[in-house]
């Protein structure tokens, strides 16, 4: 199966929608089967963060993280539809779960190439590429690493 | 008239191989006017340029951070390139290779992303109007020892 040009944008909005709705919750996340094929890659081009093979390990970390809510909004998307692939500029919010307080906004550039499975198309592999903030700044991993500490110290 | 995704692909090869061969000598850094429009915007997506805030507004000035740098040179491997035909945007994937220009020593390997706004200039020529640059983030220590980069001019 093939999407159309036009087909692609309302898949990519209804993606993004339904990443920041229920893509961090480990109650909901089985709804990002729609969008995230099973033998899914996350493929970050960041040195100390690792790729991540398999959307179950990838449904791991994103629910790894609950004091720290990310939202994704797509400012720019870039559609090739003779490859079944996209590339989307996103601004990256990071809200405290707690005291909803933003905590940091940056950007990213991500790479989506889609395969066909189960009769619809999903995202294949991420290609992850993100904004590089001056040494010092509170990073993503700044406010992930709070929970991660607490599952260490927990396990 | 609007190219084809053909078209855009072939054009976007031919300019990084125009970029390897030309673009970082300031004696011929100006044939690089076959890709860059002259109201050229570049916005850096990482802090060793100033961060988005600090986005180059002009082939000229382009150019002079291109060659700004004559102790060391970067070479442009293109592992692949995605194309919106109709909003004639181009995405590059690519592998830059940064040498000590006296020895040609590779000082540091790193993939880069960045994303190509394309346009028609009054010539009915395609060019470059926009590039948003993303690259590979590395530690701070590995950026330092690998660009030569006045960070005075960026705000840093």
């Amino acid at each position: 199966m093939r999407m159309t040009y036009d087909e692609m944008l309302v898949w990519i909005d209804e993606y993004f929608d339904a990443f920041n709705e229920y893509g961090q919750d480990p109650d909901t996340i089985h709804r990002m089967d729609e969008y995230f094929a099973k033998d899914f890659v996350f493929n970050p081009f960041i040195d100390h963060v690792g790729k991540v093979a398999g959307r179950e390990n990838w449904y791991k970390v994103l629910c790894s993280h609950p004091s720290g809510v990310e939202k994704l909004t797509p400012e720019d998307v870039v559609i090739d539809e003779r490859r079944q692939a996209f590339v989307a500029q996103i601004k990256a919010e990071l809200w405290d779960r707690d005291t909803g307080r933003l905590l940091l906004t940056k950007r990213y550039l991500a790479r989506y190439p889609l395969v066909e499975e189960e009769g619809r198309l999903k995202i294949e592999r991420l290609d992850f590429f993100w904004e590089v903030l001056p040494t010092g700044a509170l990073e993503i991993d700044d406010v992930f690493e709070r929970d991660w500490k607490r599952q260490r110290e927990q396990a | 008239m609007k190219p084809t995704y053909d078209e855009i692909v072939k054009w976007m090869n031919d300019y990084f191989e125009e970029y390897n061969a030309s673009a970082q000598s300031a004696e011929t850094v100006h044939r690089m006017d076959k890709y860059f429009a002259a109201d050229l915007t570049f916005i850096p997506y990482m802090y060793v340029f100033g961060g988005p805030d600090q986005a180059i507004k002009s082939r000229e000035d382009f150019y002079s951070m291109l060659t700004g740098h004559p102790e060391d040179y970067e070479k442009f491997f293109v592992h692949d390139i995605f194309v919106d035909d109709e909003r004639m945007v181009a995405v590059a994937f690519v592998r830059a290779t940064i040498f000590e220009t006296a020895t040609d020593r590779v000082k540091v390997q790193k993939d880069y992303l960045p994303l190509y706004e394309l346009k028609i200039d009054e010539k009915g020529e395609l060019k470059i109007a926009l590039i948003r640059f993303f690259w590979q983030a590395v530690s701070p220590e590995v950026e330092a020892s690998a660009y030569t980069v006045d960070a005075s001019k960026w705000g840093n």
